[in-house]
């Protein structure tokens, strides 16, 4: 038990629980399905720091093990990303993707919750530290779903963001929500480049990755949705002399 | 001078704040060569086993 890899995950899950009751709560004032989604994702992603933070507390359970591989190894990118893609995709496309997103999760759900686990083989993990991997999950077929959901929602979350961040701009419009974006767009990229230098040797990585990009992603969120003042796109200043 | 104001399409352009206007293309740059560079671990996963809870 160390504080980069207890309390640390313990904080990203703070973070990540309080974040989605405030999508929830905006969700139950305003209704829009992308609050809906965003906040099923942010649970996910605290459930994924909690089970990393008890892990690191208390050890090795199988219970805690099958539900950080599904919430946070498997469905957190994904159900993140399904957010954008209702503010993005035209509404039919988002429903029918949220439905193979809900029947894809599904089917993770039975495998990883019906898989032979061996604790002891994670310590073949290149992994630094105490951290869970999933070399630790013996049925085959298992971990090839983690890339295939981490890729769409990779595409869709940070694609997603960079692209409205990218409309906002060219428009000179929204200077929030360009703002919001951006930190949203490095905030799901965090915990990607965390668990690669974590891989490549670098100490609690993965876990200083997922607290900030749980930060970043709550604070871009706000900043999105609070307009700033003062700082509206102004004219551009007409040449001297013209 | 309205007269030449309205015949430069530049100048009624919004913009956004000095510090803005610099900051942003470039973390927008980076932002998709970063989301690139990693979309292209994320495929290699299967592979190399250099994602987290895949390996």
């Amino acid at each position: 038990m160390t504080f980069t890899n207890t309390i640390i995950p313990f904080i990203s899950s703070i973070v990540s629980f309080v974040f989605a009751v405030i999508i929830f709560k905006r969700y139950a004032d305003r209704r829009g399905t992308h609050l809906l989604i965003w906040g099923i994702g942010m649970v996910f992603y605290g459930i994924g720091g909690f089970c990393e933070a008890y892990f690191g507390a208390l050890g090795w359970n199988s219970l805690i093990f099958r539900m950080w591989y599904l919430f946070g190894a498997i469905l957190v990118a994904a159900w993140l990303g399904q957010g954008t893609v209702y503010l993005l995709a035209k509404r039919k496309w988002a429903n029918a993707l949220t439905a193979l997103l809900i029947l894809g999760s599904v089917y993770a759900a039975f495998r990883v919750f019906t898989a032979v686990l061996d604790p002891t083989l994670m310590t073949s993990s290149v992994h630094t530290g105490s951290e869970l991997s999933g070399h630790a999950i013996v049925t085959p077929g298992i971990r090839t779903l983690t890339p295939i959901f981490n890729l769409y929602g990779t595409v869709a979350l940070v694609g997603g963001a960079i692209y409205s961040a990218y409309i906002f701009w060219r428009k000179r419009i929204l200077l929030h929500r360009t703002l919001g974006n951006l930190m949203i767009a490095v905030g799901a990229l965090a915990p990607a480049f965390g668990g690669a230098f974590s891989r490549f040797g670098i100490p609690g990585a993965l876990y200083y990755g997922e607290l900030f990009g749980a930060i970043l992603l709550f604070a871009g969120f706000i900043r999105a949705t609070t307009p700033m003042k003062n700082t509206e796109p102004q004219p551009a200043p007409t040449p001297a002399g013209d | 001078m309205k007269k030449n104001e309205s015949s430069n399409p530049k100048s009624s352009k919004k913009q956004y704040p000095r510090v803005y206007e610099k900051v942003i293309p470039i973390a927008l740059v980076i932002l998709v060569l970063a989301t690139v560079f990693m979309l292209l671990v994320i495929a290699a996963v299967v592979v190399l086993g250099i994602f987290p809870g895949s390996g």
